[in-house]
């Protein structure tokens, strides 16, 4: 596969903690092509969003990747320096963030955020980043672009904030874009028309998108292939069609039983029971053990590896 | 924010030994808490066992003896470790004595700003309306003169002495402990359980003493642990001026205001008792802000 | 614009409160005769001073007596200088105002960099290093931080006067001085407001935009930490000048905390009524100045 952007291979990140290093991150291996769009998907406390944050190297000061390779195009991005990082954040990988409502800074307006970026990467002079500015506010549907280019972050709904977090984020022309729960913090209605401009900006450009999320139906909406994580790990990864049609394992499977289909009539949601195990308290051989319907002794023994069992069919279960 | 003041009232009486204890425990863990208890306790030490500490008479004056240097430097002798002031007095037993007055005012000013503030608070906060305009307005109108001028003016016109002294510090800084009252009461009476208690009918004394003050107490305790460094300062500040304790009493304050024109000659007698204020003002801020830490994470600076 | 009257209009009952403590504690806690007069004088002479001062009449009609001369402007004069107090006062103001200004100068410059390096640095050594400096500088007395400066640098080594008013080097330690305790206060509150904006997803936005910290930390994160430093600093103009009181004593600096205390001392009661009434008026409107800074600064409040 020639065609890959970014490489990460056995990537490992942890923290430091008043009790010692915790690792959030166990060696997770995965690639996204060019013009693709990546789901990873995950309960909280799975390690997709610190996956993330290592990419960007924007990592909070006590977290470390601590093991692995990050190769972007022919960059190793572990060995570059700060700067020639810095030069690559914004113009080359952007991200958006969850909460539209506190990723702006409440002292600037929409249009000197905009601008920033702009005159950073582009060296533009303040009108030409002006006139790119409103350009790209009109590109993400916002309706009085200039108009808005003068206002701050507090005066806009939550969904106007996101178009315009998705604005700054491609105004560079990124080549890789990672949404990091893009929808989550919305409204329904919202979350929508948010999916539709990412999907309809996506066949625009050539940008490939990493769109991290918790929601299957995010993911059904825009991915091409998906990575479901647990615990710090890659448990299952396959296309869109392949997982939705064949999950194999037992977390994926529990991850699709708890999407509440239209036309069924459930008294109950269905939900795994349990949650993520606590990173400085993990247990032997298969993390998942614990919540998993189908295990048994064999599976506290050995850590299970991730298996292909197609050319792009992979699980991590030793019981599928 | 409300996590910390959250559990109900009731709550607050569970078993104080291991809570106590819990405190003791965290209290090892921070080195500047630990600091700063070790210093208040000497220092509280010092001044109730001053005269076994000291022989020599903190007032006595002995002319022939003056403007001695400390010990270690030429001229200097043992009887007097950190030498002698411009009336030949000793100047390590001054400090020693000085602790005494700079305690009992630091700590007594307090309790009587803290009672103040917290009656004005409560009352303020409870009842609103035009008790909270007047005591309100009031506190603004005091924030608006300079604390130190405002006490001197009165110390000027009342005569200076040691209870007066007492009154005026007690009587000015209670502003603040209004203030905090006030605004925790109006937050605190608010919800449910009291709302409740009222629906049922308790006695506003009851829900005042019941609910709402030991819900306002830690904070309470923070202020006025720190409120002690401030009011110690304030007192050697008006002794400076001439117009805090007065000869033959001993306070740190008024010695170094007599350090002060030996301070080419004779730099001992000014550089000590600052130190001594420093140092004891340093233990008081650092075991106020492990308790601010302990007690009541909410405040900031 | 319609806010700010609306401030003002709220500080009128704030201001006739002021005016009535100023009156009351000279007039009830003592005789403001027996004050004015030595001791030596007669009965004869206290009473026909008390007339001549309007003392006799009920103490009602002497505030509302007082109220009226505040309004025309009348502040009485001073015994000690014979002349009229506000004059005097108006005479000693720009030495203060100097030694103020000079003093918030040096307290920005000390804290400003010091509280956002040790945000920055958190947890470090030199974050330890400056937060415990900030510690010391608040437990210390100014007015021995005064003594212990003229002892090292106009004593020992003679680089400053040792008092008085006139060439830039008069200045200096006097500003300092009164700038430590200032600035060991803005260090703290710099450190800790930083501390909180440093950790908001903005700053992780700022970041992911390519910035570079210089930047994401001056701008970025000092812009919204300015906030409540200015606003809180603001409101401190009450402490800081009750420290020109200490300040200017010691350094016998002649300017309105000097003659505050020496009429103080002297029971020059006008002169003490006068300067506390001006100091009282100057801080409230320093406040409602703060309230303006503050919807200048935070975009959030301008439109509410």
């Amino acid at each position: 596969m020639n065609n890959s952007l970014l490489k990460v291979e056995n990537l490992k990140v942890r923290f430091k903690t008043e009790d010692g290093y915790v690792s959030t991150v166990n060696g997770v291996t995965f690639d996204v092509e060019k013009g693709e769009t990546l789901a990873i998907v995950g309960e909280s406390g799975s390690g997709k969003s610190v996956t993330s944050l290592a990419l960007m190297g924007i990592l909070p000061a006590n977290g470390e990747v601590y093991e692995g390779d990050i190769h972007f195009e022919d960059k190793d991005l572990r060995n570059l320096s700060k700067k020639q990082y810095r030069e690559l954040r914004g113009q080359e990988i952007a991200m958006i963030f969850q909460e539209p409502m506190t990723a702006l800074n409440p002292v600037f307006t929409i249009g000197y955020q905009l601008r920033e970026t702009l005159i950073l990467h582009y060296k533009m002079s303040k009108e030409q980043a002006q006139k790119k500015g409103i350009e790209m506010l009109e590109t993400v549907g916002i309706p009085d672009a200039e108009k808005v280019m003068g206002r701050f972050p507090h005066q806009l709904s939550g969904g106007m904030r996101q178009r315009v977090m998705i604005a700054m984020a491609l105004s560079c022309n990124p080549k890789l874009l990672i949404a990091d729960e893009p929808t989550t913090a919305l409204d329904v209605t919202i979350q929508a028309q948010i999916l539709t401009l990412l999907r309809n900006l996506k066949e625009k450009s050539n940008t490939s998108i990493m769109i991290i999320t918790h929601d299957l139906g995010v993911v059904a909406e825009l991915a091409d292939r998906v990575i479901v994580m647990y615990a710090g790990e890659v448990v299952e990864e396959a296309p869109i069609y392949e997982l939705f049609e064949n999950p194999l394992h037992p977390y994926t499977k529990g991850l699709m039983a708890s999407i509440p289909k239209i036309h069924d009539v459930v008294d109950e949601l269905y939900s795994i029971e349990g949650t993520v195990p606590n990173p400085a308290d993990m247990p032997t051989g298969c993390k998942f053990f614990p919540r998993c319907p189908i295990g048994d002794i064999e599976c506290t023994k050995i850590h299970p590896p991730l298996e292909y069992v197609s050319e792009n069919h992979a699980k991590r279960c030793i019981k599928v | 924010m409300t996590e910390i003041t959250e559990p109900i009232a009731n709550e607050q009486k569970v078993k104080p030994q291991s809570s106590l204890k819990r405190l003791g425990k965290r209290l090892l863990k921070s080195k500047t808490g630990m600091v700063g208890l070790i210093i208040v306790v000497a220092v509280v030490l010092m001044a109730i066992f001053a005269p076994l500490l000291t022989d020599n008479d903190p007032a006595k004056t002995d002319v022939i003896n003056r403007l001695l240097p400390p010990f270690w430097l030429e001229g200097g002798s043992t009887e007097f470790l950190l030498g002698t002031d411009n009336l030949g007095r000793d100047v390590l037993s001054r400090i020693i004595y000085g602790s005494r007055i700079s305690l009992l005012i630091g700590i007594s000013a307090v309790l009587l700003a803290g009672a103040i503030g917290m009656a004005l608070g409560l009352i303020a906060g409870y009842y609103g309306k035009v008790w909270d305009f007047i005591i309100m307005r009031t506190v603004d109108s005091l924030l608006a003169i300079p604390n130190i001028l405002f006490m001197l003016i009165i110390l000027a016109v009342m005569g200076p002495s040691l209870i007066t002294l007492i009154l005026v510090l007690g009587g000015t800084s209670w502003v603040v402990y209004a203030r905090m009252v006030r605004s925790e009461t109006l937050s605190i009476k608010e919800r449910d359980y009291v709302r409740s208690a009222k629906a049922i009918g308790a006695k506003d004394f009851r829900i005042i003493t019941k609910y709402i003050l030991p819900n306002v107490l830690s904070s309470f305790i923070v202020i006025a642990t720190l409120n002690v460094a401030t009011t110690i300062i304030l007192e050697a500040s008006l002794s400076f001026l001439g117009l805090g304790i007065q000869p033959p009493d001993v306070s740190w304050g008024l010695m170094l205001s007599d350090g002060r024109e030996y301070i080419a000659t004779s730099w001992w007698v000014a550089t000590f008792p600052g130190i001594a204020i420093t140092v004891t003002v340093l233990g008081v801020i650092f075991l106020g802000d492990w308790l601010r830490d302990v007690l009541d994470p909410k405040i900031k600076d | 614009m319609k806010y700010f009257l609306k401030s003002l209009v709220k500080t009128i009952p704030v201001l006739l409160l002021i005016t009535l403590i100023v009156f009351l504690l000279v007039r009830v806690t003592g005789d403001p005769v027996s004050l004015m007069l030595p001791e030596t004088a007669t009965e004869a002479e206290r009473d026909s001073l008390r007339e001549a001062m309007g003392f006799n009449d009920p103490l009602p009609i002497q505030y509302l007596n007082y109220l009226r001369d505040l309004v025309t402007g009348d502040f009485g004069d001073s015994f000690r200088y014979n002349t009229d107090a506000l004059n005097l006062i108006l005479e000693r103001l720009p030495a203060t105002l100097e030694l103020a200004i000079a003093s918030m100068i040096v307290a920005i410059i000390i804290s400003v960099p010091l509280g956002i390096l040790s945000a920055v640095k958190r947890n470090s050594f030199l974050d330890l290093f400056i937060t415990g400096g900030a510690v010391l500088g608040k437990a210390m007395p100014s007015f021995w931080l005064g003594i212990m400066l003229i002892l090292l640098l106009s004593v020992t080594f003679q680089f400053f006067p040792v008092s008085g008013r006139g060439t830039l080097g008069h200045l200096v330690l006097p500003a300092i001085t009164l700038g430590t305790g200032i600035a060991a206060e803005m260090t703290r509150l710099i450190r800790s407001s930083m501390l909180e904006i440093l950790g908001q997803d903005f700053i992780r936005t700022a970041r992911s935009k390519g910035l570079g910290e210089a930047i994401i930390v001056n701008k970025h994160a000092f812009r919204n930490a300015l906030i409540p430093v200015v606003t809180i600093m603001a409101l401190q103009t009450s402490t800081l000048i009750g420290g020109t009181l200490i300040t200017e004593t010691v350094f016998a600096w002649p300017g309105l905390g000097q003659l505050l205390v020496q009429s103080v001392n002297l029971r020059d009661m006008a002169v003490v009524q006068a300067a506390t009434f001006i100091i009282a008026i100057f801080v409230i409107l320093s406040n409602l100045f703060a309230d303006l800074v503050y919807r200048l600064l935070d975009p959030r409040i301008k439109y509410d």
